[in-house]
């Protein structure tokens, strides 16, 4: 799985997010090719936008 | 006819100066009752304490009015000013104005930004804000003549046109003979709307130099517009002396060119592959918020529906022209004010005419869209359409015809009681005919305009409502309509509406990400921290004269390295050397958040001043903090199961629906009256709302006046 | 269009073609006003300036960018209200800003470099498509095969 699998599944389409797997960032384009492991924890800060 | 024909009520001469660091050093006074027009300075105390903004307009406004003023006394006044870097024209979003008054429908202080041209024009021809007070027994003008050094007060002929598209392209043809006098014009206006509601905007102009045409944006909140013509003002026309990109006379144009230009590339680089703001405009949020169940769907009972997809960004990035420089001032590359050209009236006085729709926007769509149940953009274009001729604030109208139309499902109305209209949710065809005849001021129309909490007591004293659920499931607070978003599910959010100085508008904080999606603000100090920063952040934008848009819906992606990701370090610092550079004033960051602070407890001291402003005041409807119907539980049944057995430790298998709802509703309202304290203890006032007297002394505004209000309530 | 094109080939890297576009058009021989910067790299010298891709003129609120017949972009000073727009959306960083003045500034390919250039590495040319050969000296081989 990678993480955009990951946030896909879990319906995050808001672009402003702010990606980490085990503590490191994952750069917004590289989304699809970087894994995560099983039981990696994974962070995916919503900025705040609109409003 | 030119102006020149126009029939002179006052006239007042004086010396046109350049703006020096952001301020032109004097305010302009115009009593369209006495027929008085006159100026008063600014001082380096006004500057370094209200800085400009909804600041100078509070502060204008606080003397011009008596703790009993109420909207359509002729003390009351309209105070409209940029702020000192209003105006500049290299960084995106700086040009928007503040309007202020006391408003029809909260009975105190409103205050509402729009961009257009009219701002930072009435700065550049000498003055830092307009105030208007009195009531004029005939329909005037004002117009205040840059490049003569004049201002004059006119009398309105007969054939002054109602509505703001048609009264634009008279003043056009009065008060500009070349496409030059054009450009450097700007004008307030409303419509026949805001004569016969309470919710009438004010529209803003912009001359677009690319469509050759008039746009438009709307100060839209609180009945400003209302207020605008009881006040039988027809029209306030700027026009400057031709500008460059140093018009403020800033004390550093390098430090902001540089700024600046560095902002543009990163607008050019990101907006297209994260929000699209530049092709969609705010509208990319529609389905966004509907992704998370956070866009209001018949009057916020539910958070997304299946076809949104027909009113969505990619619909609107279709149907607005693509292509031009769509900012709202000069050099805003967020460009996010598109429009729809050549749109072909369907209904009412101007059908069949073809017109520029400006927007539609997020809060449009949304408002007038799906809270209404609506989902035919056709439709929204024209409902937007007529609310901005008319002077109808969008946000107001949606909301309050989404109440009507749950009214309506629910029983509490009747068609007798509509003139024979059946307002179902989706009744795009009802909510036009009602829209026209609020803007006539006649029939069912006349009772709409008049906002939601005149409408729950009509209805309970007049049609025998159930005044319990009216109150539940009317979306308002202090009297003023929510905007749209669903609350329901963060609590901090809920705060970020209720416990706003102006009532529930999302500009003060918009904090559901954080709060719901991300779990940032777990505890109530927390919530409090953020229901106190984010508040005096945004405040400080309309302080100064900027949008808050280009701070958050693009970023450079590098600020996931920050400290703060979520407050966007590296564009706080742009910030801090934007006003810097302007003023002159070398400041931090922790400055900038001092100085909202001292205009947000002014203005809260305001509201106690005019009656309101307690605790009380900042109570919220349960829609907005919990589902109140059975179907609204059901929709999400198994969130709200799982709640019962996470909050409460209960069995929710072992309890009716009823039971089930009214356990959720007594754990929620307990946690709002707990935020509430929370918040009132960060930001330094008592647990009645009020803010100390050590908190003012603080602030430096512990002015006498200002600590005898307080006084009475300590 | 007519647009500027350099060889690498024949630069000494004197500079001389930045002194007289800023004094042609600032009245000054400041190289930062200039509307081609010459730049050292590690095996000779590099050249940026506008190509006349017209970019920039959608991207200006005021109109004070125009494409004439001839291709090239023109900047109306007296229009421009310093935003700086088109600083940051040209895709090649080549329009520049005067913060004297708060005005952006362009090459025209007026070809006043050309003559100061003692060596000839500038020329003003004609081309079907723009790109970045302009700069390397690949559109320049490829105009002289072609002669
Ligand atoms: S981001 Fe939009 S609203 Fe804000 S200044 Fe720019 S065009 Fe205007
Ligand atoms: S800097 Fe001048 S030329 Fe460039 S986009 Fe702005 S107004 Fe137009």
């Amino acid at each position: 799985m990678t993480v955009q699998n990951l946030l896909d599944e879990l319906g995050y389409t808001y672009p402003h997010l702010v990606v980490s797997v085990d503590g490191n960032l994952v750069r917004h384009d590289a989304y699809s090719e970087t894994p995560v492991p099983d039981g990696a924890d994974v962070r995916a800060i919503h900025l705040m936008a609109g409003g | 006819m030119t102006s020149h024909q126009l029939l002179v009520l006052a006239e007042f001469s004086y010396d046109v100066r350049q703006p020096e660091r952001g301020y032109a050093g004097q305010t302009l006074y115009v009593n369209v009752g006495e027929t008085r027009i006159a100026a008063k300075s600014v001082d380096e105390t006004m500057k370094r304490t209200f800085i400009g903004g909804r600041g100078f307009d509070l502060w204008l406004l606080w003397q011009g009015v008596q703790d009993t003023t109420r909207w359509s006394d002729p003390e009351n006044e309209i105070v409209i000013s940029s702020g000192p870097c209003g105006g500049t024209t290299q960084y995106p979003g700086s040009g928007k104005s503040i309007a202020a008054t006391i408003s029809p429908l909260t009975d105190i202080v409103i205050d509402s930004n729009a961009g257009g041209h009219f701002g930072p024009y009435l700065k550049f021809a000498g003055w830092d804000a307009i105030e208007i007070q009195g009531n004029a027994s005939g329909d005037v003008i004002i117009f205040v003549n840059g490049p003569a050094g004049k201002v004059q007060l006119l009398a309105a002929p007969e054939d002054c046109p109602p509505d703001t598209h048609q009264l634009g392209a008279w003043v056009n043809e009065r008060f500009a003979e070349t496409e030059e006098d054009r450009q450097l014009m700007a004008f307030l206006s409303t419509g026949r709307g805001a004569e016969h509601t309470y919710m009438g905007c004010l529209n803003f102009s912009l001359y677009d130099r690319k469509r050759k045409d008039l746009r438009y944006k709307q100060a839209g909140r609180g009945g400003i517009g209302t207020v605008f013509r009881h006040k039988r003002v027809k029209a306030v026309v700027v026009r400057t002396c031709s500008f460059g990109g140093d018009a403020n006379q800033p004390a550093d144009l390098e430090r902001i060119i540089e700024t600046g230009a560095a902002m543009h590339r990163e607008v050019a680089r990101w907006d297209a592959v994260q929000n699209r703001m530049r092709h969609r405009g705010t509208a990319y949020l529609v389905q966004i918020m509907d992704d998370y169940d956070l866009l209001p769907v018949k009057n916020f009972q539910y958070g997304s529906h299946p076809d949104t997809a027909r009113i969505n960004g990619e619909v609107w990035e279709k149907t607005y022209t693509q292509n031009l420089p769509d900012g709202c001032w000069y050099g805003c590359t967020v460009a996010c004010a598109h429009a729809v050209d050549d749109y072909r009236v369907r209904t009412g006085p101007y059908a069949g005419s073809c017109v520029i729709v400006d927007g539609p926007e997020y809060e449009t769509v949304a408002g007038v869209g799906s809270n209404c149940g609506i989902f035919d953009p056709t439709v929204i274009l024209e409902i937007n359409f007529y609310c901005d001729t008319y002077g109808i604030d969008t946000i107001s109208f949606g909301t309050t015809m989404a109440f009507v139309m749950e009214c309506y499902e629910a029983g509490m109305l009747t068609a007798e009681q509509t003139g024979g209209l059946q307002l179902n949710f989706g009744n795009a065809e009802g909510a036009l005919e009602v829209l026209h005849q609020m803007a006539r001021g006649e029939g069912f129309g006349r009772l709409v305009g008049k906002g939601i909490q005149r409408m729950k007591d009509y209805f309970a004293t007049h049609f025998g409502a159930d005044r319990a659920f009216l109150d539940e499931i009317g979306m308002e607070a202090k009297g003023l309509e929510y905007s749209e978003y669903v609350t329901k599910e963060s609590l901090a959010q809920q705060g970020g509406y209720g416990l706003t100085n102006k009532g529930p508008q999302h500009d003060e904080a918009w904090l559901i990400f954080m709060d719901q999606v991300n779990n940032q603000l777990p505890t109530f100090a927390d919530k409090a921290e953020a229901l106190h920063y984010f508040p005096m952040w945004r405040t400080w934008f309309g302080l100064c004269g900027f949008c808050k848009l280009p701070w958050n819906d693009v970023v450079d992606p590098k600020n996931a390295e920050s400290d703060d990701p979520t407050k966007i370090p590296h564009h706080v610092e742009n910030y801090v050397r934007i006003f810097s550079g302007v003023t002159g004033r070398e400041v931090t960051a922790d400055d900038l958040i001092r100085m909202s602070e001292r205009v947000y407890n002014f203005q809260r001291v305001f509201n106690l001043r005019l009656g309101k402003g307690l605790r009380a005041h900042d109570a919220i409807p349960y829609r907005s903090a919990g589902p109140v119907t059975p179907a609204e539980y059901q929709s999400r049944q198994a969130r709200y199961d799982q709640q019962i057995v996470e909050w409460l430790d209960l069995d929710p298998t072992e309890m009716s629906l009823e039971q089930k709802l009214t356990a959720h509703r007594c754990h929620r309202m307990a946690q709002y009256e707990q935020l509430i304290d929370a918040v009132y203890a960060r930001r330094g006032w008592t647990s009645k709302g009020v803010p100390t007297p050590e908190t003012l002394r603080s602030l430096g505004i512990d002015y006498p006046d200002v600590l005898a209000v307080v006084e009475r309530h300590l | 269009m007519k647009v500027l094109a350099f060889n690498p080939d024949l630069c000494d890297g004197a500079r001389g073609c930045e002194i007289a576009c800023a004094e042609t058009w600032f009245h000054v021989a400041a190289p930062h006003k200039s509307s081609i910067r010459i730049q050292a790299l590690e095996d000779g010298f590099g050249a940026e300036f506008c190509i006349q891709c017209g970019a920039c003129v959608p991207v200006c609120p005021v109109n004070a960018l125009v494409q004439v017949k001839n291709g090239v972009v023109h900047l109306r000073k007296q229009s421009c209200v310093g935003c700086m727009a088109c600083v940051g959306f040209c895709p090649y960083e080549v329009m520049h800003y005067d913060t004297d003045q708060a005005i952006a500034f362009k090459c025209v390919a007026c070809g006043q470099c050309v003559q100061a250039c003692p060596t000839g590495a500038l020329a003003i040319i004609e081309a079907d498509d723009v790109s970045t050969d302009l700069w390397n000296g690949r559109e320049w081989r490829h105009l002289q095969e072609n002669i």
